[in-house]
């Protein structure tokens, strides 16, 4: 893996919101609204994986769908290679579509189980007019071949085939019209064990063989490591920390961040046994109801007034501009 | 995986077979299905040639041959005015068959259509939809009936169209139900990713997912086409008087005293009701089981 250069930017997130109205009585009246992504920026430079990591709810998922404008945004702008997506329409986002994939979490019903392989990998060639039939054929073996499959599998269904050879014929289709930017939603958390390490290293191998860019949306924060060239942590809507990979995982900034990764269990039996897991007091809150000021603040053991009353900013703490960190919390100096 | 056995599976099956040919010979391969298609050629067959077939008119009286016992004559007996039963039986056929068939193709339409907008839109578009179906599933139907055929005439023609026109609200909501839950699959959006656009959506990934269950709503709906003929064809809306269909021969015989000792008038035109009912209801059966690459044939 490539150290990160922080080269071309290929897409760029801006205050983006996600908002689910919620909506009650017989009028439907809006009552409400599920802040599932509040206001998150950040950008995704060409080559490289970013890495979103929190836990479930957090609003990753979301995030990636409202990048892919598969969720409507509720405020603030998505640029790819400059262009606002935002405002365009279906029509207008079709032609986009073949240089922004995606890969799904369920490899079982991310298949359409009446179709074959061959049509499914296909699809995307069709769709964009990509060559003729025959050329589209042979593109679907190579494909095939690419992920590691069988190119013989073409008359084949998605019933036929185990979850992790399913997620190879995902990945093929998301590759099928030589998109730039890939989202993977949890590619791999449907997944054996044993076939994550196949999926995600095929992942790796194909981002340097084909030039990709990933945004690898995970609860797993061993796979994300791997995989990453920077990470950005979300707790409730809110992006908390946002650095290289290095830096986000040895030098967490966040108190969220921190909690986090002690979580993560290590291979050394002497290291394992030195770690200390910060337990975590309390639930998530309602993303309908996020608490005033910084959103972490009721389960952080540094709270003081401040985080109750004011929503800390995401900014930049150490490092030029080279080793970009940034981290949202009031008191990241003193947890240096 | 080597590229020399990869190579060679390629070779074996390099001849790409279309997914109707497979659905084609999956259904073939049906035993059930087979048997409902002969059946319902069969059927389809004595109903067209029936003339060929027999040496009576299904309509002429015969006031010397009054509610015969079947004989050689008349295999299945004669009715109340002395008419060939099974005479009755084949040219009734004609009728009932298409009744059938027209009305549950009109139903089929509306409903596949309107139900799909609604289950695949939501919304507001749905709601709309879904209390115009409600708008015509409170309809009192026989009210209707007797208005049209008050209007328009009796006919076989407006009741063909009147059933079709009152019973698709059934499919709508089926194809709703079906499509609001499949539209959540990941595979919806996955197209939607791609940039499949909605239609293609609706009837390539969606609408095959929700083949069965349409098939079998179609054999209930030419079941149920066949009785309502029946019934209306009683009330005199329907199918006019001499002119026989399953329906209104079995109302023919609707006395205690034929019920008892003649058997031979509603029972064979009962019996044919429920032979093209079943023979349909396998071809659905079959159609579903072909369509679905799950099933192992």
């Amino acid at each position: 893996m490539t150290a990160p250069m922080p080269s071309k930017t290929l897409v760029e997130v801006k205050n983006l919101k996600v908002h689910f109205p919620i909506r009650r009585g017989l009028l439907r009246k809006q009552v409400g609204a599920v802040r599932a992504v509040d206001d998150i920026s950040f950008d995704v430079y060409e080559g490289e994986t970013l890495g979103l990591v929190g836990e479930s709810g957090c609003g990753k998922s979301t995030t990636g769908l409202a990048v892919l404008k598969l969720l409507e945004a509720t405020a603030g702008e998505v640029r790819f290679r400059g262009q606002d997506l935002t405002h365009l329409s279906e029509a207008q986002m079709r032609p986009l579509r073949r240089h922004m994939m995606m890969v799904f979490q369920d490899p079982y019903s991310s298949l359409n189980p009446r179709m074959t392989v061959g049509n499914i990998i296909g699809e995307p060639l069709g769709v964009h007019a990509v060559g003729a039939a025959a050329e589209r054929a042979e593109r679907v073996q190579e494909l095939l071949r690419l992920v590691g499959l069988n190119p013989a599998f073409i008359n084949r269904y998605p019933h036929e085939f185990s979850g992790g050879q399913r997620q190879r014929i995902g990945l093929a289709r998301a590759l099928a019209t030589n998109p730039a930017f890939i989202v993977a939603d949890e590619p791999i958390s449907a997944l054996d064990v044993s076939i994550q390490a196949q999926v995600v290293n095929l992942m790796s191998d194909l981002k340097s063989q084909l030039g990709l860019t990933y945004l690898f949306i995970s609860h797993d924060l061993s796979m994300v490591r791997f995989i990453s060239d920077r990470v950005a942590v979300m707790y409730l809507g809110k992006m908390v920390e946002l650095g290289s990979r290095d830096a986000v995982f040895e030098r967490p900034l966040h108190p969220y961040t921190r909690a986090l990764m002690s979580a993560v269990p290590v291979a050394n039996p002497r290291l394992e046994r030195q770690r200390r897991r910060i337990i975590l007091e309390g639930d998530v809150p309602s993303p309908a109801k996020p608490p005033a000021g910084c959103r972490f603040h009721p389960r952080c053991a540094f709270a003081t007034d401040i985080c109750r009353q004011e929503e800390p900013a995401l900014r930049e703490l150490e490092g030029g501009a080279v080793a970009s960190h940034r981290v949202a919390c009031h008191h990241a100096e003193k947890l240096l | 995986m080597t590229t020399a056995a990869a190579s060679t599976i390629v070779l074996a099956t390099s001849k790409p077979e279309s997914l109707w040919t497979k659905a084609r010979r999956r259904f073939f391969r049906h035993k059930l299905a087979m048997f409902g298609l002969v059946t319902l050629f069969l059927l389809i067959f004595v109903s067209v040639a029936a003339p060929l077939l027999t040496p009576y008119s299904p309509i002429t009286l015969d006031l010397r041959a009054m509610r015969k016992a079947p004989t050689a004559l008349h295999w299945l007996g004669t009715d109340g005015t002395g008419r060939d039963v099974l005479t009755r039986i084949f040219y009734a056929g004609r009728i009932s068959l298409s009744v059938g068939l027209v009305s549950v193709s009109i139903s089929m339409l509306i409903g596949i259509i309107i139900g799909s907008i609604a289950g695949y839109k939501g919304g507001k578009v749905d709601m709309f939809l879904m209390r115009l179906t409600d708008m015509f599933m409170t309809f009192p139907s026989l009210v209707i009936i007797i208005t049209v055929a008050a209007a328009m005439g009796p006919s076989v023609y407006n009741a063909m169209l009147v059933i079709g026109l009152l019973t698709w609200p059934s499919i709508a909501r089926l194809v709703r139900g079906q499509f609001l839950t499949l539209r959540e699959q990941q595979f919806v959006r996955a197209a939607r990713s791609i940039g499949v656009s909605d239609w293609e959506i609706i009837f390539k990934h969606i609408f095959p997912n929700t083949i069965s269950s349409i098939a079998v709503a179609v054999t209930f709906g030419v079941a149920n086409a066949i009785l309502l003929e029946a019934s209306l064809s009683f009330l005199g809306l329907g199918v006019q008087a001499p002119t026989p269909s399953w329906g209104n021969m079995l109302r023919d015989a609707q006395s205690l005293n034929i019920l008892e000792d003649m058997p031979w008038m509603w029972l064979p035109p009962g019996l044919m009701i429920g032979l093209a009912v079943l023979s349909i209801n396998f071809i659905g059966d079959g159609l579903r089981d072909a369509l679905d690459p799950r099933s192992i044939l």
